[in-house]
């Protein structure tokens, strides 16, 4: 199963990369797939594609604020939680979503 | 014959000492006879007497008139008016702008920097529980903890005459005693003033004026008629203007009965025969024979007022710190203050402290004196000051690394970093912060904002004092640079269309042959005290060096010939800043020993743009490719007639141009003497071979955008041409923190960034950091915590490590104390992306067990950055670094 996720927290400097290190080794433990897509001071990278959205079934949003192109993702079930969750919790945050 | 002008006051500090001395000796001109009247308090006073000019308590916007009386009164009327509104006005401005912003003596993260600012408690110092302090303006920055101890006068006033009876002697004899009184007092003022610089200069000028002033004298000597000793006289006459001038509400009339006090001092004291005879001792000497104020331990003292002689006859071993009340920014007792380096306050309302007997801090960085002895809080108290004078003293190391040091590449090549001065009493401070030599010292000062023009001695002694401070390092003063845009009042000017392509600089000088004759004789009889340059400066052609050097020559004949004992030659430089003499150099390095470039007029020159011009800003920028290559021009040339050339524009304070004077191969560039530890700094990191690449391709470029974007992407690469600090390096790594609270964490990591040369302004890095712990914890588990923010505090994106001797609570995600901190701050505007791509490497790294005991188990600083950079290498291979002491 493919778990597919977005991370921005306000400065974008810190917190946004260590939630996606979290998640993405929470998935690993979890023997999950996974693709974080991060939205900090560098801008969109390792960006969701129209694909990657479509073959997932939800989204986690570990954000503080808003997402960028939120639209891709209208339709799909989506888990929020606060930036800090996904770094203290991945995996309780990871099975939210199933 | 009666002629009335109507005035307006316009200067906002109101009609104190300063131009009322100027008012008065223009009114001392004129052949009428002249009353001054203030219309809205009514009071009257006689328009030569500056004193009583000046007890009319006229605040600016007041209603005044002058009342001219007598043969001439008319056109004394005309002239008095154009006076007022002409040179009166320009002047007495100029010198209040000039007093409102000191010169900075001071290195951005150095003790000085606090000066003038309001105080803001930062939150580790508010966190202590601080709550018994007063503010003050910071006079001179530091700390100092003692006891508070009041000032006690402790030499009388009212000494008996020499006669010792203590009744006077007849009315003749106590005349003759107070004039020769008034003689000496006045000498040794004249000497002080030949020796002192800046403000203070000004403030004597006052004093002088004042002894001579007619109602004072007129007022002593009606004393003297009733039967009074001399001393009497002065004592009742000085204390009755004090009592007027007190009354005011204007805050600078008040700050003038200090130059009183010490006037009455003076003449109290010579003529009761304490004074030495004129000349066979110096201020300090004599001050520290009139009496010191005994201080048993380190003490903090409080005075409502300090005139500059009581600050002298302090003990300066034990004096921790000053705290006064009306005491002037630009009294002479600050400048004292400053160049003594004693921590200081100014403004402080000191009436609530009367009756306190315990210790205190005396916080010139913060701008408070607290006096808080809660057991509760003395504790952190002293932990927060231990921190703070720890700090301080290691800045004060770092600056002092510099002295003796040339700026010197990695790859091993030296440049002399000197300093730009406009006075005297700025050298000893350029020095302390690591100046080689004066690069530039601007004579225009002196000769500014006064009637006539200095006499040579008085030039004499402020080029000898400049040359003795420099103890043998090289002093480059240049003569006169004024012209029709910034007149001096006794050298008239005609009027120019266009002044910047006028009669200025040498052009000036065969017209005033005798002042520059005069500037030339006190420049020869300094040199005799050390290495001493003349440089003449806006030179366009060889005859202008020829003929003033030989004037020069001429001059030190002269000299000789009087029996003067001066050196046989003396070193002879010219500015370049004229165009034409890039083409004229094999002629001009045979008259002249060095030179030194000034860019802010070359470029002006060049370009054809006027620098104050903001529609032609674009055009005024030396990263044009033609004048870099006209400034790599002037370098071979007078290289290769083996000369020596420096830079003393604008151009050489810019960090990120840096390389390309290095490139260059300048021998030296002058800067104001606060950015010279960066600056040796910013060349220490710089490889001299990297740098030529770097000015060969900006040589090459053919806009001014091309050649900006070389220099910035030479700034921003890994590698010897980037004069920028990296993200990371040994010296903002600390193994071995003393913190007991998040706030003394937070507080150690600014302090690192301090020590570092990385802020001048720590309290808003640390408010910046904790913002950021408002939204939520940066503790994020394992005793692990990463602060960051976003900041243009800092002068470097900046990577700071610190690992703590005991853990402290930081409201964790996991609840855990953290002993580890990573700190990450960015700045807002040109945030490089290759650093903010390490710094995410960096936080996803903090989250793996392994590196997090791999950070736990380094042995020092450098084995921490060598960690972090190979892991940084490892996640982006696409890079390549050498395993070493710093992350670019």
């Amino acid at each position: 199963m493919k778990i597919i996720a977005v991370t921005a927290c306000p400065t974008g400097i810190a917190h946004t990369y260590m939630a996606a290190e979290k998640l993405e080794q929470a998935a690993r433990a979890l023997g999950c797939q996974i693709k974080v897509e991060t939205q900090g001071a560098m801008g969109i990278e390792n960006e969701l594609t129209a694909s990657d959205i479509a073959a997932a079934s939800g989204v986690i949003f570990a954000v503080d604020i808003e997402v960028e192109r939120r639209e891709r993702f209208d339709g799909k079930k989506i888990v929020h939680v606060p930036v800090k969750d996904a770094i203290k919790a991945p995996q309780a945050v990871i099975a939210k979503l199933k | 014959m009666v002629s009335e002008l109507n005035f307006t006051f316009p200067l906002p500090a109101g009609l104190h000492a300063r131009p009322a001395s100027h008012l008065a000796e223009m009114i001392s001109s004129l052949a009428s006879e002249v009353s001054f009247s203030n219309l809205r308090n009514g009071r009257q006073a006689d328009g030569r007497s500056p004193l009583a000019m000046v007890t009319t308590d006229t605040r600016a916007g007041d209603q005044c008139c002058f009342r001219l009386v007598g043969k001439g009164a008319k056109e004394g009327r005309e002239r008095l008016e154009n006076f007022l509104r002409g040179k009166f006005l320009a002047q007495e401005s100029a010198f209040e702008n000039a007093s409102a912003s000191p010169a900075s003596l001071a290195s951005p993260a150095s003790p000085d920097s606090s000066a003038g600012k309001a105080g803001q408690l930062s939150r580790s110092l508010r966190a202590t529980g601080v709550e018994r302090f007063v503010r003050g303006s910071v006079a001179c920055g530091g700390i100092g903890e003692g006891r508070i101890v009041w000032l006690k006068k402790n030499t009388p006033r009212l000494a008996p005459p020499p006669s010792g009876n203590g009744a006077a002697s007849d009315s003749a004899t106590e005349t003759k005693c107070l004039d020769r009184a008034l003689d000496a007092v006045e000498q040794r003022y004249r000497g002080e003033l030949a020796a002192a610089t800046g403000a203070a200069v000004a403030i004597l000028k006052a004093h002088v004026s004042l002894l001579r002033d007619n109602v004072l004298k007129a007022s002593m000597l009606e004393l003297l008629g009733t039967g009074a000793t001399a001393a009497a006289a002065v004592e009742h006459a000085i204390a009755s203007f004090k009592r007027k001038l007190l009354a005011s509400e204007n805050a600078c009339l008040r700050e003038r009965t200090l130059d009183l006090d010490d006037i009455a001092d003076q003449l109290v004291a010579e003529i009761s025969g304490r004074a030495p005879a004129e000349g066979s001792e110096g201020l300090e000497a004599r001050e520290r024979r009139e009496g010191r104020v005994e201080l048993g331990e380190p003490a903090i003292l409080l005075a409502e007022r300090l005139t500059p002689r009581q600050f002298l006859s302090l003990d300066h071993q034990r004096l921790a710190g000053l705290a006064l009340g009306d005491v002037g920014q630009t009294s002479h007792t600050v400048i004292l203050a400053r160049s003594f380096n004693v921590p200081t306050l100014i403004d402080v309302p000191l009436a609530g402290l009367r009756g306190f007997d315990g210790r205190g801090v005396l916080d010139a960085q913060t701008g408070i004196l607290v006096f808080d002895e809660a057991p509760e809080t003395s504790a952190k108290l002293s932990g927060y000051y231990s921190a703070e004078k720890r700090k301080l003293a290691r800045i004060a190391a770092r600056q002092a690394d510099c002295i003796g040091k040339p700026a010197r590449t990695a790859d091993g090549f030296t440049m002399e970093i000197g300093a730009n001065i406009v006075s005297a009493g700025e050298a000893a401070p350029a020095f302390r912060q690591g100046a080689d030599g004066i690069g530039l010292f601007r004579t225009e000062l002196l000769f500014a904002d006064r009637e006539q023009a200095p006499d040579e001695e008085e030039q004499y002694l402020a080029y000898a004092q400049i040359v003795r401070e420099a103890r043998g390092r090289p002093v480059i003063i240049r003569t006169l640079d004024i012209g029709g845009d910034k007149p001096a009042p006794y050298l008239p000017l005609p009027r120019e269309n266009n002044p910047f392509l006028g009669c200025r600089g040498v052009r000036l000088y065969r017209g005033h042959a005798g002042l520059i004759e005069t500037q030339f004789r006190a420049l020869w009889r300094a040199a005799a005290h050390g290495p001493l340059k003349v440089m003449l400066p806006m030179v366009s052609c060889v005859e202008e060096a020829r003929d003033f050097k030989a004037l020069l020559e001429r001059a030190g004949d002269r000299l000789r010939g009087e029996g003067a004992a001066i050196d046989a030659s003396l070193s002879f430089g010219l500015m370049l800043e004229v165009p034409s003499v890039a083409f004229m150099l094999a002629e001009l390095c045979a008259i002249a020993d060095f030179f030194s470039v000034g860019t802010n007029d070359l470029t002006q020159y060049f370009l054809a743009a006027d620098r104050e011009n903001k529609t032609v800003e674009s055009l005024h920028s030396p990263l044009h490719p033609s004048f870099l290559r006209l400034l790599k021009k002037l370098v071979d040339e007078v290289h290769a007639y083996g000369r020596w050339i420096g830079l003393c524009g604008r151009m050489a304070e810019e960090i990120p141009e840096l390389p390309l004077l290095v490139g260059m191969g300048f021998d030296e560039i002058s800067i104001p003497a606060a950015k010279i530890p960066a600056m040796k700094s910013a060349v220490a990191k710089l490889r001299r071979s990297d740098c030529e690449t770097l000015l060969q391709s900006a040589l090459a470029s053919h806009t001014r955008a091309e050649a900006e974007s070389i220099v910035t992407a030479g700034a921003g690469r890994a590698g010897g041409a980037a004069a920028r600090g990296p993200l990371l390096e040994a010296a903002l790594v600390d193994l071995e923190v003393e913190a007991a609270t998040k706030h003394e964490a937070i507080r150690a990591i600014v302090n690192t960034l301090e020590i570092a040369g990385r802020t001048s302004e720590p309290v808003e890095v640390e408010e910046a950091l904790w913002r950021r712990e408002e939204s939520y914890s940066t503790g994020f588990g394992s005793g692990f915590a990463l602060p960051h923010c976003k900041s243009n505090h800092v002068s470097d994106n900046s990577i700071v490590a610190l690992r703590l001797k005991q853990p402290v609570e930081w409201g964790s995600l996991d609840g855990r104390p953290v002993d580890f901190i990573i700190c990450l701050i960015i700045r807002e505007s040109d945030h490089g992306r290759e650093h903010m791509r390490n710094m995410a490497c960096l936080a996803r790294l903090m989250t793996n067990e392994t590196f997090q005991s791999r950070m736990r188990a380094v042995a020092n600083a450098d084995a921490l950055v060598t960690l972090i950079a190979t892991h940084l290498d490892t996640s982006a291979n696409n890079r390549k670094s050498q395993p070493g002491t710093t992350i670019p």
